[in-house]
């Protein structure tokens, strides 16, 4: 599962219109400090991880501090979708 | 709330206040609400501290914080201590933030924690390299000796803006300054306890004078912004909903990207009765989307560089003509605004220049740089005797009805989301890359918000761009650091030898 977060978030940064692509970038490379991802471009990403993986994010989740990288925002995507498994978990019992 | 006449200390506004609403909200933060009492209090419980830990009158605490209901009790502290604050945005790189709290010698720095909980600020003390947790910062009893005498001529705070030459260059703006524009604010704008003012701005953005100081001032509530409010605006729309927002005052880039993508024309925003906007030029058109959207709302362009706090103000009318630009409006009336270089326009129509400023509400000076403070300045005799006039570089238009227009710089400082940016410090620090032989930096597109980096490299091999953007990120914020980098054998040049910025731009436009 962890693998293929990080292979859509990889395409997604590789691919989206909006994004500045200044050649290969790792996954720990700091997206907005190098002004890779500006805060127009951070909704756009945003909303479509929301879509892509059906999760939704709280205000507390869009810290910057979490969506600095690719490997960050790897970890945000994964802790949402564990919380939504254990609500839907919760529910079903 | 009637205010005492004559300039003032902001604090003393603050002990007024709380005396007579101790109960009124002053500021609002998610679930959290802090009264004017309590304001009042931890304000001076953190000033005692302050103090005991060696801040002395006039001297520079540092807020390397985020808007929050710590970062107004900070400010406070500060002023109640006697000192000057200096707020720097956390995301600033290390190194520019540790530079600006070097220029001002900044003992004690009060900064938001590292960790991305919802951990509380601590208070360092930079000489000893002590820390002081906030909790106990505010356990310091409040004494009588917590309080600075300071006179309304001296330093409130000091805003560090993007210097044309490289370092950042901190704008040092007095309480009678700053108290002019607030104390005109709540007058003009008929500011009470009522109100609930939301101000979505760093606090090292002029702005930010305008929501904090008027808790103080008009006993108005303060509302705190999400952080990620920045990225989605949505969350703005709620917020104004739920704390029932009546002044809402931010760039108008926000408000912009609002429309766009937040659906604010269709937002109904029933409390809202007042919506400002300063810092950067409002296209006309967008202004008459958010006229005809929100016809409950006075709208407002307000215009002032940091130098200045705000000068003009200009109510956008219900049947908005379309002209030029949207007019920067009328001087306020603590201002006067002349023209200097001024030329009648062809057909004996309005005349232009470039727009000088003077009155009470100018900074003292650019902090520890008495040369570039001195050429900011020119003394005009006006008629009430010789009088130091700012002088803006902004070209402005005079209408024949004594409105303002704003037209252009007349230098290269640009304006990118609200953000103040000069060309030349980016430059500077692109240029500090030691594979770089030469550099240039245009900016382009509506707004000029688009920026442009040209580099000539020392050897064969050019360093790749993913290199420059870390480069540049070591020295500077992220909204400076430019859109696209080209590298060029060499730079075009005029005739006399300086690089050519319109071939660049030619350049720029042809570059894929």
């Amino acid at each position: 599962m962890s693998e293929d977060i990080r292979a859509v978030l990889r395409e997604y940064v590789a691919g989206s219109p909006i994004l500045r692509r200044p050649g290969p970038l790792s996954d720990s490379t700091p997206l907005a400090a190098y002004g890779i991802l500006d805060s127009m471009a951070v909704l756009e990403l945003v909303l479509f991880l929301e879509g892509r993986f059906d999760i939704e994010f709280s205000t507390r989740d869009l810290d910057r501090r979490r969506l600095e990288t690719i490997e960050h925002i790897e970890g945000l995507v994964r802790e949402k979708i564990a919380q939504k498994k254990a609500r839907q978990g919760g529910l079903g019992q | 709330m009637p205010a005492p006449d004559g300039p003032v200390l902001l604090q003393d506004w603050l002990h007024l206040a709380a005396s007579r609403h101790p109960d009124q909200p002053a500021v609002l933060e998610a679930d959290r609400v802090v009264t004017l009492r309590q304001l009042h209090e931890r304000s001076s419980s953190l000033a005692a501290a302050f103090r005991y830990h060696g801040l002395e009158p006039g001297g520079r605490v540092g807020l390397v914080m985020e808007k929050s209901t710590e970062a107004i009790v900070a400010v406070f502290a500060t002023l109640i201590a006697g000192g000057t604050y200096v707020p720097i945005q956390p995301d600033w790189p290390r190194r520019r933030i540790d530079a600006v709290l070097d220029d001002c010698d900044a003992r004690l720095v009060v900064a938001d924690a590292d960790s991305d909980d919802d951990q509380p600020p601590s208070v360092i003390d930079r000489r000893s390299g002590a820390t002081l947790s906030w909790a106990d910062s505010l356990a310091t009893a409040s004494l009588t000796g917590a309080v600075g005498d300071r006179a309304p001529d001296e330093p409130a705070f000091i805003l560090f803006t993007s210097g044309s030459t490289g370092p950042p260059k901190g704008v040092t703006i007095s309480h009678r300054a700053v108290g002019a524009f607030v104390d005109w604010s709540a007058r003009h704008f008929r500011l009470s306890r009522d109100d609930r003012i939301v101000c979505p701005s760093p606090l090292s953005f002029d702005l930010s004078t305008f929501d904090i100081f008027n808790i103080a001032r008009s006993a108005s509530t303060c509302v705190i912004a999400p952080r990620a409010a920045t990225w989605v605006p949505h969350l703005l729309l709620d917020l104004a909903d739920e704390q029932g927002v009546t002044v809402w005052y931010s760039v108008p880039s926000l408000l912009v990207n609002m429309m766009d993508k937040a659906g604010l024309e269709r937002h109904p925003l029933s409390s809202l009765r007042v919506i400002l906007f300063a810092g950067e030029v409002m296209p006309l058109r967008e202004a008459a989307r958010l006229r005809v959207a929100h016809p409950q709302a006075e709208l407002y362009n307000l215009y002032g560089p940091t130098e200045t706090n705000v000068v003009t103000w200009y109510r956008v009318p219900e049947d908005l003509d379309p002209r030029r630009s949207l007019p920067i409006g009328q001087p306020c009336p603590y201002a006067r605004v002349r023209l200097e270089q001024a030329v009648d326009q062809p057909g004996g129509g309005p005349v232009a220049g470039l727009l000088l400023v003077a009155g009470e509400s100018l900074m003292s000076s650019y902090w520890n740089r008495p040369e570039e403070t001195a050429r900011a300045f020119t003394e005009i005799d006006d008629g009430r005797g010789p009088t130091r006039y700012y002088r803006t570089g902004d070209r402005v238009v005079l209408q024949p009805g004594g409105e303002l227009l704003f037209v252009g710089r007349a230098d290269r400082q640009v304006k990118r989301r609200g953000y103040r940016i000069e060309l030349g410090e980016i430059e500077a620090a692109l240029g500090s890359h030691p594979d770089l032989a030469e550099v240039a930096v245009i900016a382009s597109g509506e707004g000029s918000g688009r920026l442009s980096a040209f580099a000539c490299a020392r050897a064969k091999a050019a360093p790749g761009e993913l290199e420059l953007r870390a480069h540049c990120a070591l020295l500077l914020p992220s909204y400076m650091i430019p859109d696209r980098f080209l590298i060029l054998q060499q730079m075009p040049r005029g005739t006399r030898g300086k690089i050519d910025y319109d071939s660049l731009a030619q350049l720029d436009r042809s570059a894929p």
